[in-house]
């Protein structure tokens, strides 16, 4: 019914990746065991903008690659990290735990994604699948990595966002069911379920 | 054991992805737009902002339920009044919450109920807590979402194979009662007597038709003579699709899911710990002054909507609210893990409360920190308080007969590696909800219809999945709930996809290669038994009787290829006939398109349209042609197209089969514009009258011509 002809248009909308150059550059090492200056949460929750920032700068990596590959193009998921940085800085206030400061930026990003997945279902735009604009590594013939490049993105398109974002976050992220359900508000069963069919379907698709 | 191999399963799987993905995600750098010393300047005209709104008590009422302070207090003594309990305002900074007292509860049993209502709030929230600490990750603890995966049509078939023949049935058909429900709005129900939800209603005099176009839904008030518009309800725009009832000049409108790219924005960091399911709203509308419909009620409950009934006037509301928080986290509110709902009668202002304790039964084996939410509203009264109960441990799918509500929840047993159905029945009487009885049955149900009361027992079709297979298997309990029949054994290896009972009868459809029709014998609740089975290609996603003795099937056709697999081909009709049980029959079908075309009855029964005087029916279909080009290295390469988008309408008659008798569409030119697409169909009188999201039709139901269309 209703949640057939989303998933109708989730498939038809989502079928981009426009990815701009890859440009090898540092690590950003955000870390999924990212290293908590309790200290640091209690400045940024009474306004202090320097540590907010801080905090921010350790896990931006992680929010826009989740944003990137769950929305499909940079433009857009530049808006929704942008966005994110502004909630979570007007709301770090009702932060509970110090701790969790990750997962809980984790989520507000994942929010973010749904409202402009939402919009999506909204505008029904017609997109078609663009060329990927590459710099090849040295180590590898061009033609290699076009190669292997191309069947991931295709793989990954042929998931819809919710599927995406369940691997991204355990596979790439390494967040356990639990977290993920928690991040994406999902009930633990249908992450596990998901996660399993998602990942039977990608391997295939890559092997 | 399920549980390990998955794990196993998930694990591999993993690292084999990671060393493919990883690069990619490595090799993306952050913009230079999005480090924070580029965003920071946005910051400047926040912090003015941030100061305001931490002084700020002040509830806005623009904003949906969710948003506003919930007034929370414990009190040391117990009155109940309604269902609900009310709190005082708090203030936020002054709390002390060590200094609380735990609201004591008075007893409360209820009949014929093996199962426990809450006594505190403290109790709900350590088995909430204890439920999230058994919940190990990977494993597949806890209820399914209801998505249904068993539709895996493999690929296009190349050829079409040769169908067997089919003999001519000879039975008279002479009956006009409506064996499918009726429920005299105009919606395909199951049950007759209990209306279902829907987008488009008619209570003979109006049409009513919600559409959910540009993000926000609206309530047309059509005249069908005219197809004039005579009056509009906007609805609120934070609320997106929804459905709608409609009973003796009230209409109810239901708001079901709420839509987060509004201008009225909601902060995604307040959404974090709140709600993350978002509520459901119900609105109910006086339509005395047809064009001024005022609002006369507003009801809100938290969690996401699992369906509605109505009967007799009241609305029966079910939502589902999983609390995702472990709660080990400071600052935990009472709502962050008890169902709240919030009752505005006229124009007085609601506050949120969260459901009593004493309103909240646990079960007795809770699977997940899940409540079932069920309210009765009354529709024409909207004096009368609305009633709540709450479950909390399973949530699930709603079946209602005249007597009773049950919900039924899919279940995982971790050790066995069981599925099972958590069913929880409540006695319904006008605006009294009582939660009666639970019981735990093996096997997930296909969808509504695989439940039904009869004679007070509960009959249920279920499919289970053990040791690597499936079996499917009838349960029938009675009033209280105890197993007196079983049956089981039901096509091995395969899984249910349809089911209809009908009285003594039940017909179950399962498939894998072939689907093999059920009849099974159920006038002995104690004994239930297969009286003959029928087994043809494809398998029926909906059957709807049209008398004692005919099934009509709606679903695909199938082949079976040479590599053992199936290969899904166009759309099917199939017209059983049971007139002897022990050897059903298939007297007629009739194929529409190829393999890409589908119709909405596949997924929704609210979209068959069926009129039993005329023995009409109609099928929202997208027919499509296939035409093969060519083939290559990559192998067969097949063009489709999408030539026909729009209903069917055939007549059905069990001894002349399926005849098409009209096709109307909304988009003769442009097939493949989902804004045209029919979504329904409703007779009133001599007209058939179809709704897409773009426009309304009216055609003749003698000969299908044109008699009026406008643009929504």
């Amino acid at each position: 019914m209703l949640l057939r002809k989303k998933r109708e248009n989730f498939l038809r909308c989502n079928k981009t990746i426009v990815l701009q150059h890859l440009v090898d550059e540092p690590r950003d090492d955000g870390g999924e065991n990212m290293h908590v200056d309790v200290g640091l949460i209690r400045t940024a929750k009474i306004g202090d903008k320097e540590s907010f920032s801080a905090l921010y700068e350790q896990v931006a990596p992680d929010l826009y690659k989740f944003a990137l590959y769950t929305l499909g193009n940079a433009h857009d998921a530049q808006d929704a990290v942008s966005e994110t940085f502004l909630e979570a800085y007007k709301g770090i206030g009702k932060l509970r735990d110090e701790s969790s400061f990750k997962p809980w930026i984790m989520k507000i990003a994942s929010i973010r994604c749904k409202r402009k997945i939402g919009q999506y279902v909204k505008d029904r735009p017609n997109i078609d699948l663009d060329e990927l604009l590459e710099n090849p590594s040295d180590s590898v013939s061009l033609e290699e990595e076009l190669t292997q490049k191309s069947a991931v993105y295709e793989a990954l398109t042929q998931l819809n966002p919710q599927e995406r974002m369940i691997v991204i976050l355990s596979v790439v992220q390494g967040y356990t069911t639990k977290e993920i359900s928690q991040i994406l508000a999902c009930p633990h069963g249908t992450v596990s379920s998901k996660l399993h069919r998602t990942l039977k379907k990608l391997r295939s698709m890559l092997e | 054991m399920f549980g390990k191999k998955r794990k196993d399963e998930i694990k591999q799987n993993t690292e084999f992805l990671r060393h493919k993905l990883l690069p990619e995600f490595d090799r993306v750098p952050l913009p230079d737009s999005l480090r924070a010393k580029n965003l920071i300047n946005t910051l400047e005209q926040i912090s003015q902002e941030k100061i305001e709104l931490s002084t700020d008590k002040k509830t806005q009422s623009s904003r949906p339920m969710v948003f506003r302070q919930v007034l929370a207090y414990a009190a040391a003594f117990a009155v109940v009044i309604g269902a609900y309990w009310g709190f005082e305002r708090w203030n936020e900074s002054a709390i002390d919450r060590s200094a609380v007292p735990r609201e004591k509860a008075g007893a409360y049993s209820a009949p014929n109920t093996n199962e426990v209502y809450a006594q505190d709030y403290e109790q709900l929230r350590d088995i909430i807590s204890n439920l999230h600490c058994s919940l190990d990750d990977n494993d597949m603890n806890g209820t399914f979402g209801i998505v249904s995966d068993k539709w895996n049509p493999g690929f296009a078939g190349e050829t079409q194979a040769a169908m067997p023949e089919v003999g001519k049935n000879e039975l008279a058909s002479d009956s006009a009662e409506d064996f499918g429900g009726t429920s005299g709005t105009g919606t395909n129900v199951q049950v007759t007597g209990v209306d279902e939800a829907d987008i488009l209603k008619t209570d003979g005099e109006y049409l009513y038709y919600m559409t959910g176009l540009d993000n926000a839904s609206q309530v047309q008030i059509i005249d069908p003579v005219s197809l004039e518009t005579v009056s509009q309800i906007e609805g609120d725009p934070n609320y997106q699709f929804g459905e709608l009832f409609v009973a003796e000049q009230h209409l109810t409108v239901i708001y079901t899911d709420q839509v987060f790219a509004t201008p009225i924005e909601a902060s995604a960091a307040d959404l974090v710990y709140h709600w993350p399911s978002g509520s459901v709203k119900v609105e109910v509308y006086d339509l005395q002054k047809i064009e001024k419909p005022t609002l006369v009620r507003s009801f809100e409950q938290d969690g996401s909507y699992v369906s509605s009934r109505m009967m007799n006037n009241t609305v029966y509301l079910v939502t589902s609210k999983y609390v995702y928080d472990d709660l080990t986290s400071t600052n935990v509110q009472p709502e962050d893990y008890l169902p709240v709902v919030c009752d505005a009668v006229g124009d007085k202002a609601a506050q949120p409360q969260t459901v009593h304790a004493n309103d909240i039964a646990i079960l007795p084996q809770p699977s997940v920190p899940c409540y079932t939410t069920v309210s009765a509203i009354d529709m024409i009264n909207t004096s009368e308080p609305v009633q709540t109960k709450s479950v909390l441990g399973s949530n699930g799918q709603l079946y209602m007969s005249q007597q009773n509500l049950y919900v039924m929840g899919e279940g995982y047993d971790n050790n066995t590696g069981e599925n099972f159905t958590e069913v929880m029945k409540f006695a319904v009487e006008e605006t009294q909800i009582d939660f009666t009885a639970s019981a735990q049955i093996a096997g997930r149900i296909d969808n509504q219809f695989s439940a039904d009361e009869y004679e007070g027992n509960f009959r249920i079709a279920t499919t289970a999945f053990t040791n690597g297979s499936t079996d499917n298997r009838i349960t029938i309990l009675d009033e209280e709930f105890h197993t007196i029949g079983e049956l089981s054994g039901l096509a091995p290896g395969e899984q249910i996809y349809s089911v209809r009972f009908m009285g003594d009868m039940g017909y179950v459809v399962t498939f894998k290669n072939v689907d093999p029709l059920f009849a099974v014998d159920l006038s002995d609740p104690a004994n239930p038994t297969v009286l003959g089975q029928l087994k043809i290609p494809g398998f029926s996603e909906y059957m709807h009787p049209i008398d004692q003795n005919t099934l009509i099937g709606v679903g695909r056709n199938t082949v079976a290829l040479a590599d053992g697999g199936v290969a899904q081909l166009g759309l099917k009709l199939s017209m059983f006939d049971v007139s002897d049980p022990q050897n059903p029959r298939e007297s007629h079908k009739f194929l529409i398109g190829t393999s890409m075309s589908d119709s909405q009855v596949l997924y929704d029964h609210k979209v068959f349209w069926y009129d039993s005087q005329k023995s009409l029916f109609g099928l929202p279909v997208q027919v499509y042609t296939e035409t093969v080009l060519g083939k290559d290295s990559y192998g067969i390469s097949t063009e489709y197209s999408l030539d026909f988008m729009g209903m069917f309408v055939f007549k059905a008659d069990s001894k002349t089969g399926f005849t098409l008798v009209g096709k109307i569409t909304h988009c003769p030119d442009e097939p493949d514009d989902f804004n045209r697409r029919i979504n329904r169909g409703i007779s009133i009188g001599e007209t058939l009258y179809t709704v897409s999201d773009h426009m309304i039709q009216a055609h003749s139901l003698k000969d299908f011509s044109l008699q009026g269309s406008r643009t929504l």
